[in-house]
């Protein structure tokens, strides 16, 4: 085999991990709340734990983001912009929701 | 080839092509940049989302008007999409026939439409129990949300005819290398953000 | 001019800043919080003349400590030591970090205490029962409801001395903010929402009460008094209110809501028995106000007609359905030209409308006929307009820049001649006003600034770090193309219909369909959301190009500090623009499509308006001072003759100020009814901005520190900005503190305040710029004579205009108001209007100075392309340089690339061999994009649906369509270059150099002379 059809077979492979896996993350929530079994708060952490799993599974299958060198300036582009977006979004959600709670 | 050289998905420019090799890495990075200004656009939506889900003003709320079955189907759908456009992906960097791209570029567009068509669906089916824009704050954030995600697969499925155009008519040349590349993370990136939608608007709206 | 009177000028400066702070300091016979009545006031001015003193002790040094470094270090003076390559000190360092940062904690501790103290939501003890009033905000007067009392007032809040009072706010209309300086400052009152204020006064009075929210015509009409009472009168008070009062019925509470003065609404309700102007009401119902409430929670859609002070749709000039005219032309009218108003019903304002239409068309006609005159067509586009170059894209950015500065400055100079004369009611109509200061806000950030800072950004940064283009070089023109579409828009708003009039911040409500039917905040929306996304895509643009196009062998830490700033500056752009994007598509939306982000009813919310748009707002103030800090690094650091001090300081100083300025938003909008908790936290986020900003500072002093400095034009400039910046740097730590914002946010302070920051941090730094880079774009040296004399009168007319302003915002002068009735406030006004003349002046000085440099643009060559003894490698070309910027690509060694060629004999080297090079061709692309992005937002905001689809449609085809061609770059051959090159080379050679002291004069022509000191180690 050449090392070409090897390279060929591990990203096949790596591409159906990254399916499988995100399958799994997604039928996992989708079918807790079809049961309705868990009460709002548990169900609202497994689905944002298991959400934010299938993002770094995304981010490392199909967009190829590792830890290796050459993606070193995508990964911390990557990392830069959640640190932004954390401190907006949950700015946002922290100030509305205590400006709604105190207006009414 | 050397393993260490791979450097995005389907890139086969490697050290054959020089400069056209470099300057598809900061193409690629410019992208990367865009996609993650688009990012913000997505979170600050997702933000006002959950700041006014108490703003339903007496009107359908999640649980009146989301459709679990039609997410899953959805969800389904655009997560294989991102699998039929890797082996597309595959294609591109191992096989010198574009056929087999050309292929897989056809099966996601049609998982593309599919979504489309399912999304649509629902949408209609919500403006028929008065769920529209128009009625309250909380349905004006779906509307602002969710539509705007539609939008980015619709304008992901033009951009693949169009790459299927331009590689009829260039063949497999860098120019359009680079953009299938592109396209790749675009579509890739319309998943993860769907993957907040599902969470988020009717995982969290139906638990 | 003589260099040595830059010293005279700077004593003036600070004369001029000591007397305004005096008189800031002075109370006054207005009742404002500089003047307490209450304890919440006289806490809220302990605790600003706290803030004042500390904050000193870091800016006072910069202020006496800079004019004694620019006379002990003037290039004259060969006795004082200089020290070319300092560049560390570690106790200095320890020094610049560790104090400033030192008296933030203390400061921040001291806000802590005094935001939990005095927050307005918590009620002030006693042993006495708080009186309880409900206030509701109409246009334009505030309703007082006493539930307990049943009883309620219009202009007058009556209530017993020496026992709290808990208000309750809202309205019935548009956002309000509700104040009385006095007594306890202010807090915002939104439809839909309470929000609380307590206070107290101790002793009986009568203050003054007013909104300083802009809410339309009336707006300054909108005040009240404040009585405090002894129990007794208080309760005869309350006798003959219920004895003389009306009933308060749903028809009298619709009369009072309907849009007009209290006046008016006296006329159509008054009684006897009422002092004049006031209105009393009995019987009121306790549960009104939660009626009132309660409306905009009902679950359905409360309509403009139920929305007192809501516009009547058909008045504004909705469609009329099915008719041809409207198919075609939507909604435009013949009523939609200001030259029909002026026509038909002559006054001031119109007359000044019709005149600035007149100016935008014939201004446009006399290019056109000129380019046609000179048969310039040609060049025009062939060079220009569809070129690639990102040196002519930053020309051009500059150019539309000045005109749109031009614009601006005119109509800042039109408000100050109305406030002067605002005691009397002035000259324009309430409307007009409103109509300048949203523009001119508009203008300044979006059409001044931006495009100021991406000119020089796409001018500079490439050939600093020693790049042939930026990355991306027809993304770069389509930018320029889109900011070219607002900056148009706004300009086409003055000939067809009017800009809105809901201020550069658009808030809605008022900005709303239900309050502004009209196209006037459609052309805000279009204008920042198409311009919006050229920025988004400058930003992605330069942030790659530095990542990826540097010269080999210059690592980020040997980047001129300018390209880090440009660095920090991409990354807001790329992560600041979207919550602009965000939040005015969704007011588009709420517009065009009825959707419910920000209305008052069907569970809108207008805070969330707020919250994204100071999210990108915060931001912005830094993505414009950021490069405009590096620009002065590159002056000091030239015209010192030393390498910058504190290199590493200055980059992390840069570093953290883009991070932190995405943690600050909040504090726009302290007096929005949150939680201490949330306020104290982003106070101290705030404050924390000032360390990095003050390590800058000393910085540039460290490095003016043991140089050999000439006061060139630049060098003004930057003497203004340490001095007047450092004065904006002490308000903005005051502003940061909630407890003094309830007293002046929404007042001129503010305003005082982002003039301060942004005048003297970005302006004249981009005025430095222009003095500094025009001899390398254009080839010659600009007037140093009228150049002198533009920046004094740019520093003194900004001192006189704006330190007025602090004065006034302190006694409580709301912001955007067209008229005031205090008449202590109108010689501060007068003052300001002789700071714009000056402004206007320095305007002026500034074209002449272009004028005089052009016409002797001969004896002022310097083609060898070093005339200041430049450091970094865009002095190494020539001037102007060639579209390929380097012949060869240049290998860096270290930080000041060309000063270590020049010091190391490698400078002006000729290659062994020289290679084709290759470049982007030109393109229409941008110019498809700029006319069809016009015809789009023109089309959107008068509702031609025909129109709108066709140019989306065009400009996607056209985007299409260059998508397949392949033919994008053109080669320049290497024998082409290297005769360029060599010809250059040789007159290189036979310029001769010349040292620093015949900078000014003829004989320098871009070459410079090597100065080393004479002795070092002499003291």
């Amino acid at each position: 085999m050449s090392d070409h059809d090897l390279d060929y077979k591990r990203e096949l492979k790596s591409y159906l991990l990254g399916y499988g896996l995100a399958l799994l993350l997604t039928i996992i929530p989708f079918a807790l709340v079809a049961w309705g079994a868990l009460t709002f708060s548990t169900a609202l952490m497994i689905i944002g734990l298991l959400g934010l799993l299938q993002i770094v599974v995304h981010f490392r299958f199909f967009l190829h983001i590792d830890l290796s060198r050459q993606k070193r300036e995508d990964l911390q582009l990557i990392l830069f912009s959640a640190l932004l977006l954390i401190i907006m979004a949950s700015g946002t959600i922290w100030i509305m929701g205590n400006l709604m709670s105190r207006m009414h | 080839m050397n393993r260490e050289a791979i450097k995005h998905p389907g890139l086969n420019l490697g050290e054959h092509h020089g400069s056209a090799h470099i300057d598809a890495e900061k193409i690629v990075f410019g992208f990367w940049v865009f996609l993650m200004s688009d990012l913000i656009i997505f979170g600050l939506m997702f933000a006002t989302y959950v700041s006014m889900l108490s703003g339903t003003a007496g009107g359908p709320g999640p649980a009146d008007v989301f459709n679990l079955k039609s997410a899953f189907i959805q969800t389904m759908i655009l997560l294989t999409s991102s699998l039929t456009f890797g082996f597309g992906s595959l294609a591109m960097r191992h096989e010198h026939n574009p056929r087999a791209l050309l292929g897989w570029l056809a099966v996601t567009l049609l998982l593309g439409i599919a979504f489309l068509y399912f999304e649509g669906r629902d949408f209609t089916d919500m403006f028929a129990k008065g769920a529209t824009p128009m009625r309250s704050g909380f349905l004006s954030a779906f509307f602002g949300l969710v539509p705007l995600h539609g939008l980015h697969v619709a304008s992901g499925c033009l951009w693949i005819i169009l790459m299927m155009v331009q590689i009829g008519v260039f063949g497999m040349i860098p120019m359009v290398k680079t953009r299938i590349l592109r396209l790749g993370l675009f579509w890739h990136f319309l998943d993860i953000v769907w993957i907040g939608i599902f969470s988020i608007v009717y995982l969290a709206g139906l638990a | 001019m003589t260099r040595q009177n830059g010293t005279g000028h700077i004593l003036g400066i600070v004369a001029i800043v000591g007397l305004s702070l005096l008189l800031a300091g002075c109370s006054s016979d207005s009742a404002s919080f500089i003047n307490p009545s209450g304890p919440i006031a006289e806490a809220q001015r302990w605790h600003l003349i706290k803030v004042t003193l500390l904050t000193l002790i870091a800016v006072l040094p910069v202020i006496l400590l800079v004019p004694f470094i620019l006379w002990r270090y003037r290039y004259k003076n060969k006795r004082a030591r200089y020290l070319p390559n300092w560049e560390f000190s570690a106790p200095l360092e320890i020094a610049m970090w560790g104090v400033p940062f030192l008296l933030i904690v203390i400061i921040s501790t001291q806000l802590w205490q005094s935001t939990k103290e005095l927050d307005p939501y918590r009620p002030i003890g006693g042993d006495k029962p708080p009186i309880e009033v409900q206030v509701v905000g109409l246009d334009w007067k505030w309703l007082f409801i006493y539930p307990e009392q049943q009883i309620a007032t219009v202009g007058e809040l009556a209530f017993p001395a020496g026992r709290p009072v808990s208000l309750a706010l809202t309205t019935d209309t548009v956002m309000q903010s509700f104040m009385v300086p006095a007594l306890a400052g202010q807090i915002y009152a939104m439809p839909g929402m309470i929000t609380k204020l307590h206070f107290s006064a101790p002793a009986p009075g009568t203050f003054f009460g007013e909104n300083t929210q802009f809410n339309g015509t009336g707006f300054t009409g909108q005040k009240f008094a404040a009585k405090a009472m002894s129990e007794v009168d208080f309760e005869s008070w309350v006798g003959q209110v219920k004895s003389t009062g009306l009933p308060l019925d749903q028809k009298a509470y619709a009369t009072l809501g309907k849009r007009g003065t209290r006046a008016e609404a006296v006329a159509a309700l008054g009684a006897n028995g009422m002092p004049s102007g006031v209105l009393y009401f009995n019987s009121v119902d306790p549960a009104m106000f939660r009626q009132i409430l309660h409306k905009y929670h009902s679950g359905a859609p409360v309509p403009p007609a139920a929305q007192p002070g809501a516009k009547d749709y058909l008045a504004e000039g909705e469609l009329m359905k099915g008719d041809l005219w409207s198919a075609i032309f939507g909604r435009l009218g013949p009523n939609s030209f200001p030259f029909t108003a002026a026509f038909e019903n002559p006054t001031t304002s119109d007359l000044i409308a019709a005149g600035a239409a007149a100016v935008v068309v014939i201004g446009g006609l006399v290019a056109f006929l000129l380019i046609t005159w000179l048969r310039k067509w040609d060049i025009l586009w062939r060079d220009w307009l569809t070129s690639t170059d990102h040196k002519r894209i930053g020309i051009m950015y500059i150019v539309l820049s000045l005109v749109m500065l031009a614009r601006g400055v005119i109509e800042g100079a039109l408000m100050r001649s109305q406030q002067a004369f605002g005691l009397t009611g002035g000259f324009l109509t309430p409307d007009h006003f409103s109509e300048l200061f949203s523009t001119h806000g508009t203008i300044m950030i979006f059409f001044v600034a931006m495009p100021f800072v991406a000119g020089f950004i796409n001018y500079i940064m490439p050939l600093q770090i020693g790049a042939r283009d930026v990355s991306f070089p027809v993304m770069n023109q389509i930018s320029l193309a889109l900011t070219t579409v607002g900056a148009a828009l706004v300009m086409i708003s003055l000939v067809i219909g009017k800009f809105s009039t809901g201020g550069w911040t658009a808030y809605p409500p008022y900005t709303g369909a239900d309050f502004n039917p009209g196209p006037g905040p459609d052309y805000w929306i279009w204008a920042i959301v198409i311009a919006g996304f050229g920025s988004t895509l400058s930003g992605i643009n330069f942030a790659v190009t530095i990542y990826k196009e540097r010269a080999p062998g210059m690592n980020l830490m040997q980047m001129p500090l300018f390209c880090w700033t440009v660095l920090c500056t991409a990354i807001i752009l790329i992560f600041a623009m979207p919550p602009l994007t965000v939040a005015s598509l969704m007011l588009g939306l709420d517009r065009y499509l009825d959707f419910h982000f920000f209305t008052n009813d069907l569970g809108g919310n207008m805070m969330n308006y707020a919250n994204l748009f100071w999210l990108f707002g915060h931001p912005e103030v830094y993505l414009l001072v950021l490069p405009a800090y590096g620009i002065y690094s590159e002056v000091v650091s030239t015209y010192s003759g030393k390498t910058l001090y504190g290199y590493t300081s200055l980059v992390l100083a840069t570093m953290s100020i883009a991070v932190l300025s995405f943690t600050v938003w909040l504090h726009h909008f302290f007096t929005m009814g949150q939680a201490a908790n949330i306020n104290i936290a982003f106070g101290i986020a705030s404050m924390l901005i000032a360390v990095p900003t003050g390590v800058k500072v000393y910085d540039w002093m460290a490095t003016m520190f043991r140089g050999r400095i000439r006061m060139s034009v630049p060098m003004v400039y930057t003497t203004g900005f340490f001095i007047l910046f450092v004065i904006g740097g002490l308000t903005g730590v005051i502003l940061a503190n909630p407890t003094i914002d309830y007293q002046v946010h929404n007042t001129l302070f503010l305003v005082a305040h982002f003039h301060n920051v942004l005048i003297p941090g970005v302006l004249f730094a981009m005025l430095a710029a222009l003095n500094y880079w025009f001899p390398k774009a254009f080839g010659f040296r600009l007037d140093e004579k009228w150049g002198y004399i533009s920046a004094l009168l740019w520093i003194f007319g900004f001192a006189f205009t704006f330190f007025p302003l602090y004065v006034v915002g302190l006694q409580g002068m709301p912001r955007r108001s067209f008229s005031f009735s205090d008449p202590a406030f109108e010689p501060m006004m007068i003052v300001a209007l002789f700071g714009a003349c000056l402004i206007l002046s320095a305007l002026g000085a500034l074209c002449i100075q272009f004028w005089v440099s052009i016409r002797d643009r001969d004896s002022r060559r310097v083609f060898a392309g070093d005339p200041w003894n430049g450091r970094s490698l865009e002095w190494a070309i020539s001037a102007p340089p060639p579209e390929y910027n380097f012949a060869v690509l240049p290998t860096v060694k270290g930080r000041d690339a060309f000063t270590l060629a020049k010091e190391n004999g490698y400078a002006y080297q000729s290659p062994q061999e020289y290679e084709d090079i290759e470049l982007p061709r030109s393109t229409p692309i941008g110019m498809i994009f700029c006319v069809g992005g016009i015809l789009l937002s023109m089309a959107l905001i008068w509702y031609i649906w025909w129109l709108a689809i066709l140019s989306l449609l065009a400009m996607a085809v056209a985007f299409i369509a260059r998508s397949f061609r392949t033919d994008l770059t053109e080669t320049i051959p290497a024998a082409e270059i290297e005769k360029e090159h060599r010809a250059w080379l040789d007159a290189v050679a036979k310029t001769p150099p010349v040292t620093r002291a015949a900078e000014d004069a003829a004989e320098n022509q871009g070459r410079a002379a090597i100065e080393r000191p004479e002795t070092e180690g002499a003291v």
